[in-house]
């Protein structure tokens, strides 16, 4: 332990920032994506086919602040910056673009066409993939509040481990969707795998030079 | 065959329409820059479906054309790096008269046609489009198609250096298609050299394309450098890259579903309403056999469309 004196560690002036940085910034910090997709359709930025490019961009977004979520253990447990604490608007936020996006699919791109709709629920595998992704964050966002982490007790981190197959299959209905293999889908759910690997290690803290 | 002509023209678009359509454009011509027309809105309606004819921007500004990007946008952004002027052409295989020509030297002769077509792309989604061309039949007549000839082939230019998506393993390139002869030969089939008369854009698939309307977009290959006569039905890009999901034929079809997209219903592209935000809310429309040219139906008689999608 003495070793570790010797080096400088960020870690407690870092710390005393983040204390100042409250989780509940994020839940304006984390709509401004939304805010800028609105002001480009607005604006005319968004092309001929707006409804996709949102479509695609709530998508996107919902996926990436779902990773954000799942990374935010591991940085914490290698450099013991308190980020744990952000988990919960990461992922209620995540949630609000997952759930956009699937609004934006059902109403502006499908039309409430029902037949279309289940038939692409039961047989398009994308499709069933991104609906089943949604269904198992929904127990989640539910529960992510301090009167379900009191009730439900031990059960909580169960409820909660859903995340990991969650993440999994958002990736692969990103990377289903395309024609053509993406660079940016596999990217993507290499980091998922990535990050879920990382929980079967036990992660020590880096020390810093 | 002029007669037969008219009678497609305005099974398609009617004369009113098409005429007038040229005047305005005419004079559209006449007045103002490339700039000033993309502005002109076709107001007149395609009667048969109540769509409205796609603006020049929606058409030159959504595009499939994987050699430029896979994003509907990058075509315009990139495709201005080809050239396509002197462009030759291969006419190979099963043809009386082959050999390398300029394209100026292979269409010269050939009536123009104008064209106003619904075009139904795989990811379902649809345009109206005014192009202007030749029927493919009458340069076929021109190179002279030999009696054993069964099937056309084509091919795109392959050119990494200005398609720079060429330089990537995203696609089998050259990108290739082809039809059967008597689907090549059907009036209906157009090589298109342009659009609301003018040359067609590059990322549309200067300096000419081929047009099947009643066949999934994708099937209408661009920037063509090759034209082939086979005895043996010729390999398509997309059936190499997934021979599940993209057949030969790939007619449109509302009951033969693929894996990942609803094939029953397309959403047209240019909204409802006036502006971005009117872009924002495209119609539905139910995808009709043929994509509504029915009368390519006596092609297709006695075969299986489920079975050769």
């Amino acid at each position: 332990m003495a070793n570790v004196k010797k080096n400088i560690d960020i870690t407690k002036p870092i710390n005393l920032i983040l204390r100042k940085i409250k989780p509940s910034y994020f839940y304006i910090i984390l709509l401004l994506p939304l805010l800028a997709l609105i002001i480009e359709l607005m604006s005319g930025g968004l092309g001929v086919d707006p409804m996709r490019k949102i479509e695609r961009e709530l998508g996107n977004t919902g996926l990436n602040l779902l990773i954000l979520t799942l990374a935010l253990t591991p940085i914490t447990k290698l450099t013991s910056f308190n980020l744990i604490r952000y988990k919960r608007v990461f992922g209620l936020i995540s949630f609000f673009y997952i759930t956009l996006h699937f609004l934006t699919w059902l109403l502006l791109d499908m039309q409430l066409r029902w037949d279309e709709i289940i038939i692409s629920l039961t047989k398009k595998p994308f499709i069933v993939l991104g609906m089943v992704s949604l269904v198992l964050l929904v127990p989640l966002a539910i529960t992510s509040n301090n009167y379900s982490i009191r009730k439900l007790n031990n059960y909580w981190k169960r409820v909660h481990f859903l995340i990991y197959p969650a993440a999994i299959i958002g990736g692969l209905h990103y990377m289903l969707m395309a024609k053509t293999i993406q660079f940016d889908a596999v990217k993507t759910l290499i980091v998922i795998l990535l990050l879920i690997t990382l929980k079967f290690f036990k992660l020590k803290k880096i020390k810093w030079l | 065959m002029d007669i037969k002509n008219d009678k497609i023209k305005e099974a398609f678009t009617p004369k009113h329409i098409y005429v007038n359509r040229r005047k305005i454009l005419q004079l559209g011509m006449a007045l103002s820059s490339l700039v000033a027309l993309n502005k002109i809105t076709p107001a007149q309606a395609d009667e048969s479906l109540e769509r409205k004819i796609n603006t020049f921007e929606e058409i030159t500004n959504y595009n499939n054309f994987y050699e430029f990007g896979i994003d509907k946008t990058d075509p315009a952004k990139y495709a201005h790096k080809l050239t396509t002027s002197p462009w030759q052409v291969e006419i190979a295989g099963l043809v009386e008269n082959p050999g390398k020509y300029d394209l100026n030297e292979l269409l010269d002769g050939i009536n123009t046609v104008d064209r106003t077509y619904r075009l139904r792309c795989v990811e379902g989604w649809s345009m109206l489009i005014p192009w202007n061309g030749i029927q493919l039949n009458h340069l076929l007549e021109k190179v002279g198609i030999k009696k054993e000839a069964k099937y056309v082939a084509f091919e795109t230019l392959l050119r990494p250096e200005e398609m720079h998506m060429q330089k990537t393993q995203v696609m089998y390139w050259p990108y290739r298609e082809g039809l059967r002869l008597d689907e090549a030969m059907h009036p209906l089939t157009i090589l298109a050299t342009g659009l609301y008369n003018q040359p067609l854009p590059k990322q549309n698939g200067a300096p000419f394309r081929l047009v099947v309307p009643w066949k999934y977009g994708f099937k209408s290959i661009k920037s063509i450098v090759k034209i082939s006569l086979t005895e043996d039905q010729p390999i398509s890009s997309w059936s190499m890259q997934n021979p599940r999901e993209y057949g030969f034929y790939s007619n449109v079809n509302p009951n033969v579903h693929h894996p990942r997209w609803s094939q029953a219903s397309e959403r047209y592209i240019g909204g409802e309403g006036e502006g971005y935000l009117g872009n924002l809310f495209t119609r539905r429309y139910d995808t009709k056999l043929f994509n509504g040219y029915d009368e390519v139906a006596y092609l297709y008689e006695g075969m299986d469309l489920s079975k050769y999608y």
